[in-house]
């Protein structure tokens, strides 16, 4: 059965609205206008003015609804258009919700959801593609999750809304269209994917990728072609940015020897820097045969124009370059050993 | 009962009727809004003693002349109720049910504060109270909602939300506006002005200082703060008004006699002739005693003896506190997450730290922290202080409680421990039901690993650290030795040495 990622957050949103009767929608277009992006499609016809409600467009100000609504007992999923619009709202995210149940020593709770594309899309430019992943899961009493496929999505978001505690849901835009074949017990009503896994997408024992989101995707396809030249490449899909799964990446390290991350985000203190600093402060440090390798988006902020779009997000041939050096020696005796 | 007509109190804006103007006060009222102001007041009193005595850290608002509206407001709400405001919250926390007691112990940051020593002067709850909120203006939007959570459930509340009039000019505040009568939301907006915002007049800030006609399409109402009557009565009409048509803007024209915070003696911007003139002429307390008294209502006598009952409560609730502990250091990684899914939280240098779940999940009053968890031993100043009496002492301790700590740590070479080894602790020792969770979620990195097809992996130290295959060997050491050891690895090991020790292997 094929199942696009759009479709899985809709399916995800349509069982828990049905679920449980305190959980809303609230956003910029999710009502009348079935979503920017169609994920709130359907939604309202069904749900009515209550469970799905069309804010103005004024982030900090709905975000703080959102939140105040989460701590007076409802379960709110605030979208945000695009994560970048979330910024003015950032605010409301980390000392409203992230902080509220530290500070008041467990009494108050901030079950919220804030959902929404993040992450480059096309042609868009700067103040419309970047990733936020490290932006939040640098702070403690956030929960931050990025799904890849239509499992991810679907089970994430389900999680997300049940989840207790405030919880950023990171998508991508270029994903939402894309299909994925699901098993069954992916489109049951009470499918979780447990947030603080992840997913090992391609086993392999020459070197681990890691990698969330859309770079997944290149991950798997920087893997087919080390495949090609004799390299078995372990694929790591994180699915949680906070909590970081590191036992999964660690236990893929001590068997590959060589680690190399993917992201779309900034190199700078991004999520491959967190990763690679945890495995030098862990004894799988000492398993490494070559040090940890990144492959980011490039340092600047994004531009406009296709070639350079292209060229500032990290593409296949540029995994497979990095994984060959990574390799070094090794990748050669494997290729010899393929031919 | 007696009846008395309140004169200059309101200013309508774009309302049909405003409050009634004669009120209604019986006895057992004004003796009840007459004790919660002098409390207020001396609660503020011993905090800028106990500011000034360095006892209290960080930022400390006080309350001082503006008594009268959290009282009169709170006088006058009901259990469905609720109340957020911003960083001047004591009054509100204590009014809305916190005592005096884990108020003032939270402002000490001792054990038994009402945020266990977690939130401080700014960050107190307490039911349908959602908290003081350090961030200006970040509390308006989360009224509305709470506000609109009343409305979803269907329970009839309004929510009181507080600002100030500086925050009044925080562009989120218009933007809750409009969201709240977009939708009509149960929400009580309290624009508290005291005159200042800081250290900046209302005048040089705010464009037009009518804040009760800010709203625009939202009714305003202006109150004269400072008489406790007008503001039970304009609260009253607020709470019926809001059940029924939506938002409504309070001003309470009110004053604060102390400077914003205790870091500010509040003089440079104002003359101490204006701040004696308000205490003389406006001052919420003393305008309400002799109103008590001319009503008969009341005797001086009885009064004075308010007045000494509450001094010497307040007195002994603060000098009970002072004698409580610090909060226990365990505390420090206690409730992040209401779930936690993390086995570890890092430490300074390291994940050595563990995630407790003192509290039980949630939405209420803050509860205490448990006995069971609470450790008898100093901590804080006390700790610097038992650790330089018995220096030789505590030597010995300390080796002994780090291996403690490490023989909990779940570790990949610990093999002989069970999965939940935890949940069959007494539970005295460390390990909540949070804990038992995180053990449970590190075990499968070993079968990972075995799946894999790699011998499961201990670290070892010494002499075999300097090549792969030797690291993977498993190691008799325990893991307090391997951690202290791991350290001096990275300190004394050059990384050229490694490297080349590691290539003669592979």
């Amino acid at each position: 059965k094929q199942l696009t990622v759009r479709d899985a957050l809709n399916s995800a949103l349509d069982d828990e609205l049905a679920r449980d009767e305190r959980v809303f929608i609230l956003g910029e277009e999710v009502a009348q206008y079935d979503g920017a992006y169609k994920v709130s499609r359907g939604l309202w016809k069904k749900y009515g003015d209550k469970r799905v409600i069309d804010t103005p467009i004024t982030e900090m100000g709905f975000a703080g609804i959102a939140v105040g609504a989460a701590m007076a007992g409802l379960r709110p999923v605030c979208e945000f258009m695009t994560f970048n619009f979330a910024m003015q709202a950032i605010d409301h995210i980390i000392n409203s919700a992230a902080k509220t149940f530290y500070m008041s020593a467990g009494a108050v709770n901030v079950p919220i959801v804030f959902r929404g594309p993040n992450g480059a899309a096309s042609g868009v430019a700067a103040q419309h593609s970047q990733c936020y992943a490290a932006w939040y899961a640098h702070c403690p009493g956030l929960k931050v999750v990025s799904p890849y496929d239509s499992e991810d999505a679907r089970g994430l978001l389900k999680a997300a809304i049940r989840d207790p505690d405030p919880v950023v849901v990171l998508e991508n835009e270029l994903m939402y269209g894309v299909a994925f074949p699901v098993d069954d017990k992916v489109v049951d009503k009470d499918f979780v994917v447990p947030i603080g896994k992840a997913k090992i997408m391609r086993p392999g024992k020459d070197i681990t990728i890691v990698a969330h989101s859309k770079a997944v995707e290149t991950g798997l396809l920087a893997a087919a072609e080390l495949a090609k030249k004799g390299i078995e490449a372990e694929v790591i899909n994180l699915r949680s940015i906070r909590p970081l799964d590191t036992a999964t990446i660690f236990a893929s390290v001590r068997k590959t020897h060589h680690l190399i991350t993917i992201e779309n985000g900034w190199p700078q203190h991004g999520v491959g820097a967190e990763i690679c600093a945890r495995i030098m402060e862990d004894q799988t440090f000492f398993e490494l045969d070559a040090p940890v390798w990144r492959c980011c988006g490039v340092d600047v902020p994004m531009p406009y124009a296709k070639t350079l779009e292209l060229n500032a997000l990290p593409r296949v041939h540029d995994v497979t370059e990095a994984a060959l050096k990574v390799l070094g020696g090794k990748a050669g005796k494997a290729v010899a050993a393929a031919k | 009962n007696s009846t008395l007509t309140l004169e200059n109190t309101f200013k309508c804006y774009d309302l049909e009727t405003g409050p009634p103007l004669d009120v209604e006060l019986s006895r057992e009222d004004a003796l009840s809004m007459y004790t919660k102001m002098v409390e207020v007041r001396r609660l503020e009193i011993i905090a800028a003693e106990f500011y000034k005595q360095k006892k209290i850290r960080g930022f400390c608002h006080l309350y001082n002349g503006q008594e009268a509206v959290a009282v009169g407001m709170t006088s006058v709400m009901r259990k469905t109720d609720t109340v957020i405001t911003a960083y001047r919250c004591h009054a509100w926390t204590y009014l809305m049910g916190v005592s005096m007691y884990a108020l003032l112990a939270e402002l000490l940051g001792v054990r038994t504060g009402c945020s266990r020593g977690k939130g401080g002067s700014m960050h107190m709850y307490a039911d349908n109270y959602y908290g003081g909120n350090g961030i200006v203006g970040a509390q308006v939007p989360m009224g509305a909602g709470i506000a609109l959570a009343h409305r979803y459930k269907d329970d009839d509340g309004v929510c009181i939300v507080c600002y100030g009039d500086g925050a009044a000019n925080q562009g989120q505040i218009f933007e809750a506006y409009n969201m709240a009568k977009l939708w009509c939301l149960p929400c009580i907006f309290v624009c508290e002005n005291n005159e200042y915002g800081m250290g900046t007049e209302t005048s040089r800030a705010s464009a037009n200082t009518d804040f009760y006609m800010r709203g625009q399409y939202i009714p305003g109402l202006w109150v004269d703060g400072n008489q406790v009557l007008a503001v039970r009565s304009a609260t009253q009409f607020a709470i019926d008004f809001a059940q029924s048509n939506g938002p409504i803007v309070l001003e309470m024209f009110t004053y604060r006699y102390m400077g914003h915070s205790m870091s500010d003696p509040g003089t440079s911007y104002r003359t101490r002739d204006e701040v004696q003139n308000v205490r003389e002429t406006r001052d919420p307390i003393t305008n309400f005693r002799n109103q008590v008294v001319r009503l008969c209502l009341a005797s001086e006598e009885e009064l004075k003896q308010i007045d000494d009952n509450v001094k010497k409560q307040v007195g002994l609730d603060a000098k009970k506190a002072l004698q409580d502990r610090e909060v226990d250091e365990h505390e420090l990684t206690a409730d992040v997450y209401a779930k936690n899914v993390e086995p570890k939280i890092r430490g300074v240098s390291g994940y050595n730290l563990e995630h407790r779940q003192v509290t039980e999940v949630c939405l209420g009053k803050p509860k205490p922290t448990p006995a069971k968890d609470m450790k008898d031993v100093p901590v804080g100043d006390a700790a610097l202080l038992a650790a330089q009496a018995g220096k030789m002492k505590k030597d010995g301790k300390k080796t002994d409680e780090a291996a403690d700590g490490d023989k909990t740590k779940p570790s990949d070479g610990d093999k002989t421990k069970p999965a939940d080894g935890d949940k069959t602790k007494t539970p005295t020792k460390k390990g909540e039901g949070e804990e038992s969770q995180s053990n449970a979620k590190v075990p499968p990195a070993k079968g990972e690993t075995k799946a894999a097809g790699t011998p499961p992996v201990t670290w070892s130290p010494g002499q075999s650290y300097s090549c792969s295959s030797a690291i993977r060997k498993n190691s008799s050491l325990t893991t307090a030795e391997k951690s202290t050891r791991y350290i001096t690895v990275f300190t004394t090991q050059s990384r050229a040495t490694w490297l080349r020790r590691r290539t003669k292997v592979t």
